[in-house]
C-alpha cells in the first residue's frame, strides 16, 4: 500500500491520563502535500514522531510505503523519511554546512567516496552550495532550516515531514522555506507532511486534515477545509486572509460564494464584482 | 561575538603550517613540550627558542597574535617567576631581608621557569593559531583510536566533543540572551562585590541549564530521526590525509630533539 497508513492509533504519553491520541486513523497520499492542522497540545507532533517511530503508538499500524513502522524497520524507515523540526538550531549536528549534511550519510554508511556528490547535490538543491562551510551562528534561521532539509534530501527519502518547521523563522525565512518546498515539490518525487499554524502554508497542501479531541475532525482538499472558518476559528488557527476577507463581506451583507478564496481569487473576484 | 571568544586564537591563514595535519602538529606541540623540560643550559634554551622562532615564522602569524596568547597570564608567570627569586635557596646569597633572599640558584630557577612558561604558551599558540578547534579534535580522536582495544567508546566521545563544539557558541548567545533579559527586569550586573556578583549568576545558569537540557533532548530526537545510532558503525566525511610535508615535520622534530640531547650531554 502506497503512502502513509495509520490505522486505529491510540497514544498516551508516559504520566498523563488522558490519551492524546485515540483510534486515529488517517492516510496520507504518496507524493502528494498533506497538511495537518490543529491546536496547540492536539496531537499533531504526536502523530509526526508516530510515523517516524520516535514514539511507538499504544494501539493500532502505522505503514510508510507498505513498510510497517517497527522497532527493526526503523534504520530503512529513516533512510526514506526526513523530519524538519521546530527549532532550527537543536538539529544542527555538524560543525558546518558540509558535516551537517554528512551527518545523515554518516548515519546511513554511505562510503565516504560517494559523499561529497551527494553533499553538492543536496545543497545545490536548497541554494546554499556556497555556504558549504560556513558555521551554523553564521546562518540564519531560514539558512539552517534549508540545510535540514539538504540534509534529508541527500539520502533521497520519499517523505518529508516538517513539524511546524518554520514557525521560529521570521517572514523572510519562512518565505525561503517555503519556496523552496514548493519547487521541490515539482521537481522531486515527494511526499511532504506538514504540521503548521501558518495560513499560507496551509493553503499550499493538496490535502488539509485538521486534528482535535484525539482524532481526525475534518479533512479534505483546502477549498473545502478552509471554507469553513467557523471550525477553525474555534480550533484557534490562523485564518488565510482571502478566506477572513469573504468573512467580513458576508458578514457585512454582501452575498459571496461559500468557498475558499486565496488572496489572489479574492483580489480577482473583487475586481470582477466591482468592474 | 561569541564565535571570537571561542575561537578568537585560530587566525585564518594558508602557510605551510596551516596545512600541516593536525595530527602532526598536535604531536609536534606535546613532544616540544617534553623536550623543554629537558633543556637544562644556556645552550640547550637556546637551541629549543630557536626552533620555536623558525615554526612562528613558518606560521606567518604576525608576533602581536602571540602576544596576545601570553598576556593573559603574565601575571601568573611574573608572580612564579618573583616567588622562585624570593624564596628559593641555595649557592651564594646577593641580597637578604629575614627569610627573604635573593641567591644566585633563586635567580637561575626563575630564568628557566620564566623560559618555559614563555615557550611552552608559545607553542601552543602556534598551535591553536594554526589550527581550528574541530581539526584538533579531530587529531584527538584519531590518538585516541588505540583506546577502543580496551573498550572506550572513541567515536561516541568524539561525537560528543564536536557537538560540545558547535554548542559553545549557541549557548553562549543564549546567555546573553538571558543575562539581558534579567537586566531588563532590573538585575544590576556589576554592582557590588564578588559574592553578590556570584550570587547574581545564579538566576542567569539555571535558566540556562534547563534550556540546555531541553536542547539536549531535541537534539537527540532529532539525531535518532537522522538514523543515529550509537551501537552501529558510521562512516566518516571528515578525513584525515597524511602528506610528505607531515613526515617532513616529524623528521625536523627528530633533528631538534637529537640535536638537544647533543647539546646536554657534549656541553
Amino acid at each position: 500500500m502506497d503512502g502513509i497508513n495509520l490505522k486505529n492509533i491510540s497514544y498516551t504519553y508516559p504520566g498523563s491520563k488522558a490519551p492524546v491520541l485515540a483510534n486515529l486513523n488517517l492516510q496520507v497520499p504518496r507524493n502528494k502535500w498533506t497538511t495537518i492542522i490543529g491546536h496547540n497540545g492536539s496531537g499533531k507532533s504526536t502523530i509526526a514522531r508516530l510515523i517516524d517511530g520516535l514514539l511507538v503508538p499504544d494501539e493500532g499500524e502505522i505503514t510508510v510505503n507498505g513498510m510497517t513502522v517497527t522497532e527493526e524497520n526503523l534504520a530503512k524507515l529513516h533512510r526514506q523519511l526526513g523530519i524538519v523540526f521546530q527549532n532550527p538550531d537543536n538539529q544542527f549536528v555538524g560543525a558546518t554546512v558540509a558535516d551537517d549534511i554528512a551527518f545523515g550519510l554518516e548515519n546511513h554508511q554511505v562510503p565516504r567516496e560517494q559523499m561529497q556528490p551527494l553533499i553538492d547535490d543536496a545543497l545545490k538543491k536548497v541554494g546554499m552550495s556556497d555556504l558549504a562551510a560556513a558555521e551554523p551562528t553564521m546562518l540564519s534561521g531560514g539558512q539552517k532550516q534549508r540545510v535540514a532539509i539538504a540534509g534529508i534530501l541527500a539520502l533521497h527519502p520519499q517523505t518529508i515531514i516538517l513539524d511546524e518547521a518554520t514557525s521560529m523563522l521570521d517572514p523572510e525565512g519562512r518565505k525561503m522555506v517555503l519556496d523552496l518546498l514548493a519547487s521541490l515539490r515539482q521537481t522531486e518525487e515527494l511526499t511532504i507532511v506538514s504540521i503548521t499554524h501558518d495560513p499560507v502554508e496551509m493553503s499550499m497542501a493538496d490535502k488539509l486534515v485538521v486534528v482535535d479531541h484525539q482524532g481526525i475532525a475534518e479533512e479534505g482538499t483546502v477549498d473545502q477545509v478552509l471554507k469553513q472558518t467557523d471550525l477553525l476559528r474555534k480550533l484557534g488557527v490562523g485564518i488565510p486572509v482571502g478566506q477572513e476577507l469573504r468573512d467580513y463581506l458576508v458578514n457585512a451583507g454582501v452575498e459571496v460564494p461559500n468557498r475558499y478564496y486565496s488572496i489572489n481569487e479574492m483580489v480577482e473576484w473583487l475586481c470582477q464584482k466591482l468592474s | 561575538m561569541s564565535n571570537a571568544i571561542v575561537f578568537g586564537s585560530y587566525v585564518p591563514g594558508n602557510s605551510p603550517l596551516h596545512r600541516l595535519d593536525p595530527r602532526a602538529k598536535l604531536f609536534l606541540c606535546i613532544t616540544y613540550v617534553i623536550l623543554v623540560f629537558f633543556a637544562n643550559g644556556l645552550a640547550t634554551c637556546l637551541w629549543l627558542i630557536l626552533a620555536l622562532l623558525a615554526t612562528i615564522i613558518a606560521s606567518q602569524v604576525s608576533f602581536k597574535m602571540y602576544w596576545r596568547g601570553i598576556r593573559p597570564l603574565a601575571w601568573i608567570i611574573l608572580l612564579t617567576v618573583a616567588f622562585q627569586v624570593l624564596f628559593s635557596t641555595g649557592g651564594p646569597v646577593y641580597w637578604q631581608w629575614g627569610f627573604i633572599s635573593v641567591t644566585r640558584d633563586g635567580l637561575l630557577n626563575s630564568l628557566i621557569i620564566f623560559f618555559r612558561f614563555m615557550v611552552i604558551i608559545t607553542a601552543s599558540t602556534v598551535l591553536t593559531a594554526t589550527t581550528t578547534t574541530l581539526r584538533i579534535a579531530d587529531a584527538l580522536t584519531w590518538f585516541m583510536q588505540p583506546l577502543k582495544v580496551i573498550k572506550v567508546p572513541v567515536n561516541q566521545i568524539t561525537l560528543m566533543i564536536s557537538i560540545a563544539l558547535r554548542f559553545i557558541p549557541t549557548i553562549m548567545n543564549e546567555a546573553v540572551k538571558i543575562a539581558n533579559a534579567q537586566r531588563s527586569r532590573g538585575m544590576n550586573l556589576d554592582e557590588g562585590n564578588i559574592v553578590k556578583r556570584l550570587m547574581r549568576m545564579i538566576p542567569i545558569l539555571i535558566p540556562l541549564f534547563v534550556d540546555s537540557f531541553k536542547r539536549a533532548e531535541e537534539l537527540a530526537t532529532a539525531m535518532e530521526a537522522r538514523g543515529y545510532d550509537p551501537e552501529a558503525p558510521r562512516t566518516h566525511y571528515r578525513q584525515l590525509d597524511w602528506h610528505g610535508r607531515d613526515t617532513v615535520s616529524m623528521v625536523a622534530l627528530l633533528v631538534v630533539a637529537v640535536v638537544l640531547f647533543g647539546l646536554r650531554i657534549f656541553i
